[in-house]
């Protein structure tokens, strides 16, 4: 079990990172001497320990997808930085770079668009292993073998193309590839969305299972929250822009601390019919991430929202690894929280 | 919450309000012609939510864009089958006769507002066109519009008739497809995944506003979904389909707490519950079947824990299973309480 309080070196530090984007807003525009700003990231800041699954929840706009190619250097950030194992790995160039980068590896929703329709899975799975000098060349069949059985495919699909596959089977491969350069971090940017409800489920086992056996670090991001806290030791919510909480997954999903993810768990519809409320758990809609807020981003929606929500809201610690964003982050859950001891509840490892 | 507003209790107690009866539906394809709905039977009655459900290639989405009649005429064809409306059978008429019914009968709800929008026309112009086309004079119609924008909650409305989709956010597109449909005050509205392009918490205040509105205006829905908590906050009954047919139906309290179709249950096990912590998600091997390749007889067998040899000889009917509680399974009577563990799934 990570707590985010060990004192070895975390693999992923993110330190008070934001990134802005240009909007676009047509011919006239160029020109202005002011161009307006989308805030798609705002001062996020933090860790993730070795070996532990790390959840990203948050709805469209909230900035969980920019992060992600922010880490993996898609995009660069305008202030802050991103240590991987100590390292700023923008500062690296040439050789180092080229080394650097099967470390951290990503897995997209649909790997459809990242494979190339015209190569077998077989050369896909192959290519990296051969540019990177994961196996000598004699052993990459052998290995393409290896990572077919790892991901739950049959070894016959080495033969086939991306368009023979199903949603599911793609997946696998998306996921095959990322492992293939053996990487120490990887980021799975809404890995199971758009996949049917049986399909999703075994992609689910398939993740949690190389997390166990293989004992790989992952930030897992997506926008359900279910899904992040089935798979997750620890997640962190995001609403425009911000990182507004941050607790281990039993004790989010039993305390939150912030009336977003309150607002958010209670919008979940709920499997069972006899519990059904008449009211939306959040009011309002998302305000535009060009003017956000001031203050505390969410008090246009918040039903606790007061005069104070105007000002930056402190970062409140609530439990040990447990923090909220919120004027009031005390007085969201007391009750739930109390009763979310963990001296109550059994550990994580105790499961089956 | 499953007890109904007084408008509609008394609809309720009337006959069905549709009734599909037979209803098989081909596509057309390379292999030749592929059954997408196959034989289907079902009843809606006064203001009830029906849940269709059912993973990819079900066939939920055809078998209610064969209700309205919206299918692709170039490649998909209503093989059997009757949908009556009340007194009349709307397979049975003209394709102007079945414009005259739909927006002032029925009214149909897409996923993605979007592609049923005119880009060009003001939100205001298209949810008063049905009316117009209905004869309706514009003074009337704008008055009438402006209340059902109200109704579906958009705020400002007079600001908003004006306001092209564009500059709407994708909760307000929807309700505005919502007004849309119900403009014609319709006796059933059709909502095909109404909720899956849209963020959660939106997702919550469109679902309560379907619930509020069938109160208020006491019309029925057919709610098309893959997911199975969107049926269980909204729905009185559910059926499930598979591979073109429906495999389980029945009210929602009954087939959630008591599922009868191993696929049923099997789809309630795949779903992660939060504060659960980690187990076996797997519980359906394989994937959602290829409607032009089935096995014979239960088209489910090649993913069912429970297959036996017989299952591969007839295809199952509903048979009854409780109170207004149908399967097609063979073996549904041997079906253990859902408190025990559930049988291992095949490799």
């Amino acid at each position: 079990m990570t707590s985010g309080l060990s004192t070895t070196q975390p693999i992923l530090a993110v330190e008070h990172v934001s990134k802005t984007f240009p909007v676009s807003q047509g011919f006239l525009s160029t020109l202005q001497l002011r161009r307006e700003r989308l805030h798609a990231v705002t001062d996020v800041s933090f860790e993730l320990a070795q070996g532990e699954t790390f959840g990203l929840v948050g709805e469209s706009g909230c900035g969980k997808s920019t992060l992600a190619r922010l880490i993996v250097q898609l995009h660069r950030p305008d202030s802050g930085r991103i240590l991987f194992r100590g390292v700023d790995r923008s500062g690296l160039s040439g050789a180092a770079r080229r080394k650097a980068r099967p470390q951290i590896q990503m897995v997209f929703q649909d790997p459809y668009s990242s494979l190339n329709p015209r190569m077998s899975i077989g050369s896909a799975l192959a290519e990296p292993l051969r540019v990177h000098h994961i196996v000598a060349g004699a052993e990459v069949g052998a290995e393409v073998t290896r990572l077919l059985d790892r991901v739950g495919l049959p070894r016959g699909v080495a033969d086939r193309f991306p368009r023979e596959l199903s949603g599911g089977q793609r997946q696998r491969v998306g996921i095959a590839r990322a492992l293939s350069v053996r990487p120490e971090l990887v980021v799975a940017d809404e890995a199971v969305s758009g996949l049917d409800v049986s399909i999703r489920a075994q992609v689910l086992d398939l993740l949690a299972d190389l997390h166990d056996e293989l004992g790989l670090t992952v930030l897992f991001i997506s926008h359900d929250l279910s899904v992040v806290e089935f798979l997750s030791d620890r997640v962190g919510v995001m609403y425009l822009g911000r990182l507004v909480e941050l607790a281990p997954a039993r004790e989010l999903f039993a305390a939150p601390g912030h009336p977003y993810t309150v607002g958010l768990m209670a919008a979940i519809p709920s499997i069972d019919p006899a519990v059904r409320t008449a009211t939306a758990a959040v009011r309002g809609e998302l305000p535009s991430p060009i003017h956000p807020p001031s203050g505390c981003v969410f008090r246009t929606r918040c039903p606790l929202a007061q005069a104070i929500c105007a000002t930056p809201p402190p970062q409140v610690q609530l439990r040990p690894g447990h923090w909220a964003a919120c004027h009031f982050a005390t007085d969201v859950n007391a009750t739930a929280r109390a009763r979310a001891d963990p001296a109550a509840t059994p550990p994580a490892d105790a499961l089956p | 919450m499953t007890d109904i507003a007084p408008v509609a209790q008394a609809r309720a107690s009337a006959a069905p309000v549709l009734t599909v009866a037979g209803l098989t539906t081909l596509y057309k394809t390379r292999r030749g012609e592929v059954t997408a709905v196959d034989n289907l039977d079902l009843a809606v009655q006064g203001s009830e939510i029906f849940g269709l459900v059912g993973e990819s290639g079900s066939g939920k989405s055809t078998a209610i864009r064969s209700i309205i009649r919206l299918l692709p005429k170039s490649s998909a064809r209503i093989a059997a089958g009757s949908v009556r409306l009340g007194e009349i059978d709307l397979l049975a008429l003209s394709e102007a006769e079945m414009r005259r019914v739909r927006g002032a009968r029925m009214g149909m709800v897409f996923q993605d507002p979007m592609t049923s929008l005119n880009p060009v026309m003001t939100v205001g112009e298209q949810i008063g066109e049905s009316l117009r086309y209905h004869g309706v004079g514009r003074t009337e119609a704008r008055s009438r519009t402006l209340e059902t924008m109200s109704l579906v909650g958009i705020p400002e409305v007079s600001r908003r008739y004006g306001a092209h989709p564009h500059e709407l956010s994708g909760g307000l597109r929807q309700r505005v497809a919502i007004a849309m449909a119900l403009v014609g005050s319709p006796e059933i509205l059709l909502a095909d995944e109404p909720t899956t392009a849209l963020d959660v918490t939106i997702q919550d205040q469109i679902l309560k506003l379907l619930v509020s509105l069938r109160d208020e205006l006491g019309m029925s829905v057919i709610l098309v979904t893959h997911d199975l908590g969107v049926v269980a906050q909204t729905c009185q009954r559910v059926a499930v389909m598979y591979a073109g047919s429906i495999v389980e139906v029945g009210p929602v309290k009954t087939v959630f707490a008591n599922p009868a179709h191993p696929y049923t249950r099997g789809l309630l096990a795949s779903l992660p519950r939060m504060g659960e912590g980690r187990r076996r998600l797997r519980v359906i091997a394989g994937s959602p079947p290829d409607i032009g390749a089935l096995p014979s007889g239960c088209p489910f067998r090649d993913r069912c824990p429970m297959a036996i040899a017989a299952c591969a000889e007839v295809r199952p009917l509903l048979e009854a299973h409780g109170p207004d509680h149908r399967v097609a399974c063979i073996r549904h009577a041997e079906l253990v309480p859902l408190a025990e563990p559930l049988p291992e799934a095949l490799p």
